[in-house]
């Protein structure tokens, strides 16, 4: 039942899409750091 | 609930199930069934995989823990972006370019035959215990709120759920999974604007989030190390790596979502997709709790939430005791409303004395309700009421959201929620049965019990396979009433075996001398070196986060040994 499947569009770069994730979780960790310091205060 | 709530929830329950059977035709053949013959977009399976993971229990049981404890759950998720795109790097090439039908599969062509079937069969006893759990969550608070019968309740989730699972397969699934999270979140948005509106109009938004934050709801991170938090920035950094890595890269019920993908790239859109929304929608579902927080700082809450031994206690010897406390609560309330709206109106150097004024009159209505808490638990002998999530009884943490749905909000608007409660219920339930029967099928009934049946003999088995997980998910939703706080009962089931079986994946990526008995006995190893970890007296204590990467640095460490030990296995 198992096949090797190829597919067009397989290997895609995906770096660049990868480092957007990791910039933008930062960026939401830094704005949740700041709500909660902002309102604990 | 009224006729036109009835009526939504009704139309919800029909149109989901139709749907879903429309989905029959195209459920032909096993890999039809199973993968969608992996053609779906890689929205629809990002959507998918979000469902699966967003319960009932995310919805009822997080708000409930906003509500109590304020924000820090959301540092949980602080792995997931790096799980994914590590997810997207190793192991989902691996899956996506071997044609597999499960993850576990994947142990056989690496391993051999008795790592797959034991890392399976790990699957699916965790599975099908969580399972369980997913339905009987929500059935209980629905039980005991509308004094349904909760067998009737488990049916009317699971019953509709095993149906279009059945007949649709994992497009059925799929599709139905995409409506559903539009109802979840299109009711949590709702939520979210009846609160608001249920704020005083001389409290605004931002002053309101102050009162919040003076009672501790808006501590979002916590950077202390302590293991034996669970909500801190480093155990969900850490350990929530760990626990995301294994439940998106070993546990079949999400693998199986990305393998109906149409493309390797779009798989990998479909986890990374969780990387960019699942916190802000976390976000969302927490803000509904604070923001309940604070609607009943300004309207009346009930003394206690769950109404569960509400009758034995009127009926017995402490029922005056408890009228008593019910008037010493509501003057408490009062002060406590006074202060907000001082704190809320306060600026400049008298805005430190309303801040204590705040705290004590906060402190004083807790207080209360933790002695109406030990009376409950006198006259029920709960032992539940005897321990705290934050600083509300944790028996009333479930009961937070339900209680304002079904008291607070206008008709229709709770019928809405109530369908978005199902929703989420029947997602996360479908996934899991898709998995589980997919894990039968290809890793025990055809690779050890009849390896040349036609395709149709198989899809026939695949269609039971979901209908037997399904009942067994129904029977073990009734006995999963007594495990505990509802949102932690399903990671503390998977956390016992999801390290162990991360540890497996990451010893076949990472040491080419690894062999079948290496990988057998160094997941043994570290299930069992977890299991006693996490009951033994000296170290239950540390949070079940940090049982994650236990569990993959015991296989690490076993099953190199083993493997350097015994005869190197041919390479495959």
């Amino acid at each position: 039942m198992s096949q090797n499947v190829t597919l067009p569009g397989d290997e895609r770069p995906m770096g660049r899409t990868y480092l957007l994730v990791v910039a933008c979780h930062i960026a939401v960790i830094t704005i949740l750091w700041w709500v909660g310091h902002t309102f604990t205060r | 609930m009224r006729l036109l709530d009835w009526l939504v929830v009704a139309g919800y329950l029909l149109w989901i199930v139709i749907d879903g059977l429309r989905r029959t035709k195209a459920a032909k053949g096993v890999e039809g069934y199973l993968l969608a013959n992996r053609s779906l977009p890689w929205w629809a399976v990002g959507l998918s995989v979000m469902a699966t993971q967003l319960s009932a229990i995310t919805l009822v049981g997080t708000t409930g823990q906003a509500y109590a404890d304020g924000m820090r759950f959301i540092q949980f998720y602080f792995g997931l972006p790096f799980a994914m795109v590590i997810l997207s790097v190793t192991l989902v090439p691996f899956f996506y370019r071997s044609g597999v039908y499960t993850a576990y599969e994947y142990l056989e062509k690496r391993f051999d035959v008795k790592t797959r079937t034991l890392a399976s069969l790990l699957f699916l006893f965790g599975r099908s215990m969580s399972t369980g759990a997913i339905i009987s969550a929500p059935a209980v608070i629905l039980s005991i709120i509308f004094h349904w019968n909760l067998t009737l309740t488990i049916l009317a989730i699971g019953g509709p759920t095993i149906l279009y699972t059945m007949l649709g397969g994992v497009q059925a699934v799929t599709w139905t999974d995409v409506k559903q999270m539009a109802i979840v979140v299109g009711g949590l948005v709702c939520a979210v604007i009846a609160l608001i509106l249920g704020l005083p109009h001389d409290v605004g938004i931002g002053q309101a989030l102050h009162v919040a934050g003076a009672a501790g709801r808006m501590n979002t991170i916590d950077f202390h190390f302590d293991p034996r938090q669970t909500y801190t920035f480093w155990s969900g950094l850490i350990g929530g790596l760990f626990l995301h890595l294994s439940y998106f890269g070993c546990d079949q019920s999400q693998v199986q979502r990305y393998l109906t993908a149409k493309s390797l790239t779009q798989a990998r859109h479909s986890l990374l997709m969780s990387a960019f929304v699942k916190i802000p929608l976390q976000v969302l579902v927490l803000m509904v709790g604070v923001f309940m927080f604070l609607f009943y700082v300004f309207n009346r809450p009930p003394m206690l939430f769950n109404t569960e031994y509400k009758d034995r206690v009127a009926q017995s010897a402490r029922a005056a005791d408890y009228q008593a406390l019910e008037s010493e609560f509501s003057q408490a309330y009062e002060k406590r409303r006074s202060a907000a709206t001082a704190l809320a109106q306060a600026d400049g150097p008298g805005r430190e004395g309303a801040h204590n004024v705040f705290q004590t009159a906060t402190a004083d209505m807790q207080a209360i309700r933790g002695r109406a808490a030990a009376l409950v638990k006198d006259v029920s002998g709960s032992q539940n009421y005897g321990e705290k999530t934050g600083d509300t009884p944790k028996p009333d943490v479930n009961y937070v959201f339900p209680t304002f749905v079904t008291t607070r909000l206008p008709q229709g608007l709770v019928g809405l929620i109530i369908a978005a409660i199902f929703a989420a219920a029947m997602s996360a339930t479908a996934g899991e049965l898709s998995a589980t029967a997919t894990a039968t099928v290809m890793d025990v009934y055809k690779r050890l019990l009849r390896r040349t049946e036609s395709d149709s003999h198989y899809l026939l088995v695949s269609r039971l396979a979901v209908a037997f997980w399904g009942f067994v998910a129904c029977v073990v939703a009734h006995v999963a009433v007594q495990l505990g706080s509802l949102i932690e009962v399903v990671n503390r089931i998977g956390s016992i075996f999801y390290g162990s079986l991360l540890g497996v994946f990451v010893l076949a990526l990472t040491f080419k001398r690894a062999n079948g008995h290496g990988a057998f006995i160094g997941l043994l190893s570290g299930i069992s070196f977890v299991v006693a970890f996490a009951f033994h007296p000296a170290t239950k204590s540390v949070s079940y986060l940090w049982h994650n990467p236990i569990g993959v640095i015991v296989v690490m460490i076993v099953g190199s040994i083993v493997s350097l030990l015994t005869k190197p296995q041919p390479v495959r």
